[in-house]
């Protein structure tokens, strides 16, 4: 037979006759398969996106929660102060009192309603300045900016509503006012009313009593811990977790937080297509056998012991954003002694020993004793794996937390 | 599964795109095995080329430059792999392998036609893999690739008469061993003369 006739007729058996033996290697192929990959800005962008979400949701919570009972805070006054009866107010602001009023001044003192042109004192004697008397004398409800002009001209506090009443002291009164109608202006020599700018703390250290409203500064105590527990919500990472929380402030806005927390990360699914298998971490090298491995049903719990240390800032007195980096070790798996999520058509993912992480979240004080959070967490440990292994399983997860402030320190 | 055309595919195997690679290995790994029966073994060391041949074209898709065919960029890269299999020193440790001057020079009777058609596939791969290592090689490089000689010698690092000679060699052993399996066995002679 010609060369060149039986070289054709071998390539036309090879062209047209089938494999006796089928092979389906793609499950083989596709564990060997590096992860799809991600672009490391995207990751950033989530990251960002979704603390931009948890930020929102707390702002939008705490605007719910303010609409539901609590007025807003006037700016200028901190504390909830203006939404106490005069009684009240004078027992508790004992301290914040700062100096007398004399001679006109001491008449100049006046409200609307009841304004008396004396020089008004509290229950324990003490003279009361103008800012506290007039916050003292204010409505529930009503909001006031208090507005300091000038030392050397005229100390005015003016109150948003549309009647005026001039000190008698001064000057005539314009009009009698209405109960519960306030604009007044004072208008008085600077060395004869002083105006006093009222520390917050201060006022964190005298509570309101009876006032069912939370010390307005309670974020400014320089140490807290509390006690929580939350949920976890994430494709593969759901679960529960336990958490002690220390916190300490650095300043009026700053705090650094440490928390450790004990987590249970449940791998029980709901969907079956997952399951754990024993896998080596190391990707098998070109042409070299893959591990062998057996598979189990999806079955397996992971608990883990998180220590986050944090930074946060306190954007005001119910909301705190923080920040930080999350290390979390595996120290016990029930269930499936399982090290890797094998998934259909993906690369296995070890489940971390040792998980690195980062954390953001949203704290929101509804009491001083009560605050709940909402925390977004987000696996580093493939940013710092070696390529020739298999992608980590990322743990990340959106946790929301409640938690109680049993020991509030100074 | 859904059909997806040749530009997605890539575009898909590029992103890493497990959907897109799937597709790719189940519409070219029966072509592709049987290139890497051609060169392996058996079957088990021919699926371990084909795995290791898609590893590749999965790695690399990204440098393919859409001028030329697809399929054919990717044959190439599985023909190397098999060549690169065959020239590993593993390899040839494992297999001890003598060259050319080693090699027994075939003298049988060449086979005619219908014996080269009525032969079985699976014998007829199995006598190419049972082929010497070299020979195997430049008679597949020249039979099924389509290379000249020349290209073969610099593929291969040997003489273009070396070439020739495992080509001819190669064609010689398989004729005759295609002829010895289709020899009629005693048995079926004594059966076809009752």
């Amino acid at each position: 037979m010609d060369n060149k006739v039986f070289d054709q007729i071998l390539r036309e058996r090879f062209k047209n006759d089938t494999l006796p033996e089928q092979i389906d290697g793609w499950q083989k192929l596709s564990a060997m398969l590096p992860a799809t990959r991600k672009r490391r800005s995207l990751v950033y962008w989530k990251i960002a996106a979704s603390l931009l979400l948890v930020s929102g949701l707390s702002i939008g919570f705490n605007f719910l929660f303010r609409q539901s009972g609590q007025k807003p805070l006037p700016s200028g006054i901190t504390g909830n102060q203006s939404t106490q009866i005069p009684t009240k107010i004078s027992r508790s602001s004992a301290g914040i009192v700062q100096s007398q009023a004399t001679g006109g001044a001491n008449k100049a003192l006046t409200t609307s309603s009841d304004g008396p042109s004396t020089p008004k004192k509290d229950l324990t004697g003490n003279t009361m300045t103008s800012s506290a008397w007039s916050r003292a004398h204010t409505p529930v409800g009503n909001h006031y900016d208090i507005t300091v002009v000038s030392k050397s001209q005229t100390n005015k506090i003016i109150l948003p509503k549309h009647q005026t009443s001039v000190l008698p002291g001064n000057s005539e009164a314009k009009q009698d006012l209405p109960a519960n109608t306030h604009k007044a202006e004072i208008a008085a020599n600077d060395h004869n009313i002083p105006v006093t700018a009222i520390d917050p703390p201060d006022i964190a250290k005298n509570p309101i009593p009876g006032s069912g409203a939370m010390p307005a500064n309670h974020r400014y105590r320089a140490t807290a811990i509390a006690f929580g527990g939350g949920m976890n919500y994430g494709v593969l990472n759901t679960g529960y977790n336990l958490n002690l929380t220390a916190r300490h402030s650095l300043g009026r806005h700053i705090f650094i937080e440490g928390a450790i927390a004990f987590l249970y990360n449940g791998q029980a699914e709901k969907s079956s297509t997952y399951a754990v298998q024993n896998f080596l971490p190391t990707r098998p090298a070109p042409g070299q056998v893959s591990a062998s491995h057996t598979t189990n049903p999806a079955a397996s719990n992971f608990y883990y012991l998180s220590v986050n240390p944090s930074m946060g800032y306190q954007i005001n007195k119910t909301i705190a954003l923080s920040a930080g980096p999350d290390l979390q070790q595996r120290i016990a798996s029930l269930g499936q002694d399982g090290t890797a999520i094998y998934t259909p058509g993906r690369d296995p993912r070890i489940i971390p020993q040792l998980d690195l992480g980062f954390t953001g979240k949203a704290d929101f004080l509804i009491s001083p004793k009560i605050e709940t959070g909402i925390l977004f967490r987000n696996g580093l440990n493939n940013l710092l794996k070696k390529p020739d292994l298999h992608p980590y399983l990322n743990r990340r997860y959106i946790q929301v937390q409640l938690k109680y402030n049993f020991l509030l320190g100074k | 599964m859904p059909e997806f055309s040749e530009l997605e595919i890539i575009d898909g195997c590029c992103a890493g795109n497990r959907t897109y690679q799937e597709f790719l290995y189940r519409q070219y790994h029966t072509e592709f095995l049987k290139v890497c029966m051609r060169y392996a073994q058996d079957f088990q060391d021919a699926e371990q080329l084909l795995q290791d041949g898609f590893l590749k074209i999965f790695h690399n898709i990204q440098k393919f430059e859409r001028k030329g065919s697809f399929e054919g960029w990717m044959r190439k890269i599985m023909v190397n792999t098999c060549l690169d299999h065959l020239k590993s020193k593993s390899f040839k440790d494992k297999r001890q392998l003598a060259f050319i001057s080693d090699l027994p020079e075939f003298t049988g009777h060449p086979c005619d036609a219908t014996a080269l058609q009525k032969i079985a596939f699976d014998n007829l791969v199995a006598i190419i893999q049972s082929l010497p290592p070299t020979s195997k090689a430049v008679f597949n490089l020249f039979v099924f690739e389509g290379f000249s000689h020349k290209e073969i010698a610099k593929e291969l690092n040997i003489s273009e008469g070396t070439s020739q000679w495992h080509v001819n060699n190669a064609r010689k052993n398989l004729q005759q061993k295609i002829m010895e399996q289709n020899k009629p066995t005693e048995e079926s002679v004594r059966n076809y003369g009752q």
